[in-house]
């Protein structure tokens, strides 16, 4: 017997779509690929568009909702269903009832929890446990449809942004590769969000300036925003002048804390936060390659003045 | 004088796996195969046989997945079917063997959804299975076995075991409106006259 290869058009368009599209057409025949032309805080860069033409596969950039409207309504795609993944775009109706079976989100979180543009950052400047990937079901309210699948994954209390990104990447696969099967041949139903027992909560997309340290807040926090930061904003500070990205650090506990405030000590360099101080284990001087805290002392103890 | 290049004589030695698929009008499609008896080395060798002609067939076709194949499919009138183990992966060339299957209970109400078949070249048709069938058969290692099969599985077996008893798929909607399609360039199914089907001399 034979059937017909499942077909699908992907809608994506940051590096995690890249890396997802990547994994996805050696399951699936993807008839068109949708990205969006210039994707914001991606440096201008299409990844999406660039591994489109090495797979050989059509791709439509659109720049906004409208386009994207014109171009569903002006084209003939056959497959039956849409997946749609680090899109930044807005999905009308009119899209997601163009294909039959809809369209399914992989979306990098438990949802309800961390809905929004930026579940992976917000996860990890949580300090939470776990997070996980969900199939859901595309709707009007954003990131509110019912969900075909999901499941969690650990974070390790040294993930990082990227890290932690690659790990959904592959797991978010996984799932598709199981579940949109099951969901084309109308085994599987479709739940409310609220069957992963999270918590409703927003993400939203990083800005410039939240990679500027605030003192003021507990190292626990500012820990936590390194690993989140790590490749965009990046976590910024001066110290005595000389400006540093922080790429890794811990907490020692500290009281009377004076945010701000460091002191160099036994090859140790402490900076004081709201609560306790952040040990610096490794970091990036403006210019310079990433170093040890101890080739940074080495080198830079006397201008730190 | 009949002159032959190196190449073309590789290809007359050697014959894409796929060239030994039957398709209809054959007659030997529309009879019963026989049971195994003995798993011999013969039988081990349809089985190769029958999975070089799937992937093979496969790797010819752009839209679509061998998914199953019986062997009478390559003209050995055996009841032996091999099922794909992840037809949802073409990366996945493994099969599982049914040997001398058959079907020892139906549940549920029958569904109507595609199917295709190797022997019935770009024809695809609404056909109606049990959901949820039982099936006995024996190993590739001689010894029986049960499965309860639900779904895909359940429609590809049910596909299967008709063609090691001389049935084709367009056999049960013989005469039925609006469940023949064709599969076009594409990769897009286009529903088919009902007239010309039901009036084809290939297909019955």
């Amino acid at each position: 017997m034979t059937k017909k290869s499942i077909t699908v058009v992907f809608f994506g368009s940051g590096p995690l779509a890249a890396k997802s599209l990547e994994l996805l057409a050696q399951d699936f025949e993807i008839e068109a690929v949708i990205t969006k032309a210039s994707p914001l805080g991606h440096r201008g860069e299409v990844p999406v568009l660039n591994l489109s033409k090495k797979l050989g596969i059509k791709a439509f950039p659109v720049e906004n909702k409208a386009q994207l409207d014109n171009l569903i309504e002006s084209s003939h795609f056959s497959s039956d269903l849409g997946i749609l993944i680090d899109f930044g775009i807005i999905v009308s109706q009119e899209v997601i009832d163009y294909f039959k079976k809809g369209i399914i989100n992989s979306h990098f979180s438990l949802l309800p929890e961390w809905r929004g543009a930026d579940p992976i950052s917000f996860a990890l400047l949580s300090g939470q446990k776990s997070t996980g990937v969900s199939l859901m079901l595309l709707v009007k309210a954003m990131d509110e449809g019912p969900l075909l699948a999901y499941s969690e994954l650990s974070i390790d209390s040294d993930a990082t942004n990227p890290s932690l990104s690659g790990e959904l990447v592959d797991l978010s696969h996984e799932l598709l590769k199981e579940f949109v099967p099951r969901y084309l041949e109308d085994s599987i139903e479709a739940q409310a969000q609220d069957i992963t027992g999270r918590e409703v909560s927003y993400s939203r997309k990083l800005t410039k300036n939240d990679g500027i340290i605030d003192w003021d807040k507990s190292a626990d926090k500012i820990e936590h925003e390194i690993r989140a930061f790590i490749e965009w904003p990046k976590s910024h500070t001066k110290l005595g002048g000389i400006e540093i990205i922080i790429t890794s650090g811990h907490v020692v506990p500290a009281k009377d804390t004076k945010p701000g405030n460091f002191k160099i000590d036994n090859n140790e360099l402490l900076i004081d936060c709201g609560e306790d101080s952040l040990s610096i284990d490794k970091l990036k001087p403006s210019g310079k390659p990433e170093m040890s805290i101890q080739a940074f002392l080495a080198g830079y103890t006397g201008r730190l003045a | 004088m009949l002159y032959l290049t190196d190449k073309e004589a590789i290809l007359v030695a050697m014959p894409n796996p796929r060239d030994m698929l039957i398709t209809l009008p054959n007659p030997h499609l529309r009879q019963s195969s026989k049971r195994v008896g003995v798993i011999t080395k013969d039988v081990q060798k349809t089985i190769t046989d029958m999975e070089a002609a799937v992937i093979d067939w496969e790797d010819s076709r752009q839209h679509e997945v061998g998914v199953a194949l019986a062997a009478v499919q390559i003209d050995d009138l055996y009841k032996i079917v091999i099922v794909r183990n992840d037809y949802d992966n073409k990366e996945d060339k493994t099969f599982k063997v049914f040997i001398n299957p058959s079907i020892t209970k139906f549940e549920g109400e029958p569904v109507a959804d595609f199917e295709g078949c190797l022997s019935i070249q770009d024809i695809y048709g609404k056909v109606p299975r049990y959901p949820k069938i039982r099936v006995k058969a024996v190993g590739i290692d001689g010894k029986p076995f049960r499965i309860t099969a639900e779904g895909f599985l359940a429609r590809v077996l049910q596909h299967e075991i008709d063609h090691t008893n001389g049935i084709v798929f367009i056999d049960r909607i013989k005469g039925v409106n609006d469940v023949f399609y064709k599969l076009n360039e594409d990769g897009n199914l286009e529903q088919l006259d009902d007239k010309k089907v039901h009036n084809s001399r290939i297909l019955w």
